[in-house]
C-alpha cells in the first residue's frame, strides 16, 4: 500500500513538474488518447507533445514520460518521431500501444500519418481516413526477460467530425522482429471513440475548446518467444473502456484521462492490469 | 541622376498599375470541415503570416473566416483559400468586397483583380447587369460587394462567378 502511494506521489510529482516546463515544450492531442483518430497536422505546421503515462500490474505501477515531435508535410501527411524516458517499470509489462500516437513501451518510434480520404461537408463537419505506418527501435535490451529486437506498427482508422460530435474506430497491428531467439508477442488491437461537445463548450473560437471522450480498446496480444520457444499459451483477450477529456486553448492542448479494465484473459506470461493513466500536453507551432 | 529620374517616374506608374489591377478588400469565406479551436488557430496564423492581410478573425460555429486586407494588396482569393486547403479544410462560397477593372470578354462580363477573373453571374438584375456593362468601357475601377461561388467541387479552381450585390 505505501509503495503504492509512493508511486502516486511520484507521478504527481512529475505531473508538476511537467506543468513547470511548460513555456520551454510544446504539444500533442488533437483527439482520444487511447484510441486511434484521424486528424493530421496542416501542411508545414508542426507540434511538439508530451505524455505522463502510467500502467498498473497486480502490485506495481509504471510510470513513463514520452515525447512526440510531428510534422505536417502535406495537409494529409505527417510524420511523427515519439521517444521515451522510463521512469518506473513493472517487471512483466503488458503488450500493448497504449497510448494511441505513442507506445506504452521503451521504444523510439517513428511513424507516418497519411489522411488518404477526406470529404468536408459542412460547416465543422467531415468524414476521413487515416493509414499509419511506422518503425520502431528498442530503447531498452530486455523486457520482461526477453531480448527486444525492432518492430513495426501498422494500423487504420476512420472517423466523423463535427461541432457536437465526434466518432473513430480502427484497429492496428504491432510486430516484433527476432532478436538472436527471443520475440516479444505481437499485438492486434482495435479502438472507438466517442466524442461529445457540449453545447456550454460549444464556444466560439478564441474561447477555449473542451471536448469529452468514451474511449475503448480492446487488446489481442500474442506469446513472447523466449530461447526458441513459447508457452503456446494463445492470445490474450482485454478490454478497456474509459473517460478522457481534451481542452484546446489557441496553440495549447492538454488532455487527460483513465482507461478502466473491463475484461481480461490473460495467459500465464502476463499479469492482469489494473488502471491505465495519462495527462497529456500539446503545443502547435 | 537619369537613373534617379527613371526610377522617381516608375513609382507612380507601378502604383497606377496596382491601382488599375484592384485589389480585395474584405473577404468573408465560408470553410468546411473546420471543428476545433486548434484548426481555427492554425488557419488563423496561415492567413495572418500573407503580406497584405491586416486582421483574420474565424468563427467556427459559423464556419466563417473574416479577412481584412490593407487597402493596397497583391493577395487573390485564390491564395487565400489555398491557404485554408494547406491547413486540411475545404473552402466554399465567398463574401467578396473588392476593387476591379470592369471587362466585356467574348461577350461576358467580368471583374479583373489582380490576375483573376471574377465572371458576373449572367441570372444577376438586369439593371445591375446594364450598370456593369457601362462600366466595362471605361478604365475606371471600381468597388462592388459580391457573392463568389465556388465553382470545382474540390474548391481549388482559380475561376470564380461572382454575383454583385451592389456596387460601393
Amino acid at each position: 500500500m505505501k509503495k503504492c502511494k509512493d508511486k502516486m506521489k511520484l507521478l504527481l510529482n512529475t505531473i508538476g513538474l511537467m506543468f513547470s516546463f511548460i513555456p520551454l515544450m510544446a504539444q500533442q492531442g488533437h483527439g482520444p488518447i487511447y484510441a486511434l483518430a484521424t486528424p493530421t497536422l496542416g501542411k508545414g505546421a508542426a507540434s511538439f507533445d508530451v505524455a505522463a503515462m502510467s500502467m498498473e500490474s497486480q502490485d506495481q505501477r509504471s510510470l513513463m514520460l514520452r515525447y512526440l515531435w510531428s510534422y505536417g508535410i502535406t495537409q494529409n501527411l505527417q510524420i511523427n518521431l515519439s521517444t521515451p524516458t522510463l521512469i518506473d517499470k513493472i517487471d512483466m509489462p503488458p503488450i500493448t500501444r497504449g497510448n494511441a500516437m505513442m507506445p506504452a513501451n521503451g521504444d523510439i518510434e517513428a511513424s507516418m500519418y497519411y489522411r488518404f480520404f477526406h470529404n468536408d461537408f459542412g460547416i465543422g463537419k467531415r468524414i476521413e481516413s487515416t493509414a499509419i505506418v511506422g518503425g520502431a527501435l528498442p530503447a531498452e535490451k530486455m523486457r520482461d526477460g526477453i531480448r527486444v529486437g525492432n518492430s513495426i506498427h501498422t494500423a487504420l482508422v476512420a472517423g466523423y467530425v463535427s461541432r457536437t460530435w465526434y466518432s473513430w474506430v480502427g484497429g492496428g497491428y504491432h510486430y516484433y522482429f527476432k532478436k538472436d531467439n527471443d520475440q516479444i508477442g505481437n499485438l492486434l488491437y482495435a479502438t472507438f471513440a466517442l466524442g461529445y461537445r457540449p453545447s456550454f463548450f460549444q464556444q466560439d473560437y478564441p474561447k477555449a475548446d473542451w471536448r469529452l471522450f468514451l474511449e475503448s480498446v480492446a487488446e489481442f496480444p500474442g506469446e513472447n518467444i523466449s530461447k526458441g520457444t513459447t508457452d503456446l499459451g494463445g492470445r490474450s483477450k482485454k478490454y478497456f473502456l474509459g473517460p478522457t477529456v481534451l481542452g484546446l486553448y489557441g496553440a495549447w492542448g492538454i488532455s487527460g484521462g483513465l482507461l478502466f479494465p473491463v475484461y481480461q484473459q490473460v495467459t500465464d506470461s502476463f499479469e492482469r492490469e489494473g488502471v491505465r493513466l495519462t495527462i497529456h500536453f500539446s503545443y502547435w507551432f | 541622376m537619369k537613373k534617379l529620374k527613371r526610377i522617381i517616374w516608375l513609382v507612380p506608374a507601378l502604383f497606377a498599375a496596382q491601382v488599375a489591377y484592384g485589389q480585395l478588400l474584405k473577404v468573408n469565406q465560408t470553410v468546411f470541415g473546420m471543428d476545433c479551436a486548434t484548426c481555427a488557430h492554425g488557419v488563423q496564423e496561415g492567413l495572418q503570416k500573407i503580406p497584405g492581410v491586416q486582421s483574420a478573425k474565424i468563427s467556427l460555429n459559423d464556419g466563417k473566416v473574416m479577412i481584412l486586407l490593407d487597402p493596397i494588396n497583391h493577395i487573390t482569393l485564390s491564395e487565400i483559400r489555398h491557404d485554408i486547403i494547406s491547413n486540411g479544410f475545404s473552402p466554399r462560397d465567398a463574401e467578396v468586397e473588392m476593387k476591379g477593372i470592369m471587362k466585356e470578354i467574348n461577350g461576358e462580363l467580368a471583374i479583373q483583380v489582380q490576375n483573376e477573373i471574377f465572371w458576373i453571374n449572367p441570372n444577376s438584375a438586369s439593371s445591375t447587369l446594364d450598370l456593369l456593362k457601362k462600366k466595362a468601357y471605361s478604365d475606371d475601377p471600381l468597388t462592388v460587394d459580391g457573392h463568389v461561388k465556388n465553382i470545382s467541387a474540390k474548391g481549388d479552381s482559380d475561376i470564380w462567378q461572382i454575383s454583385v450585390e451592389k456596387e460601393l
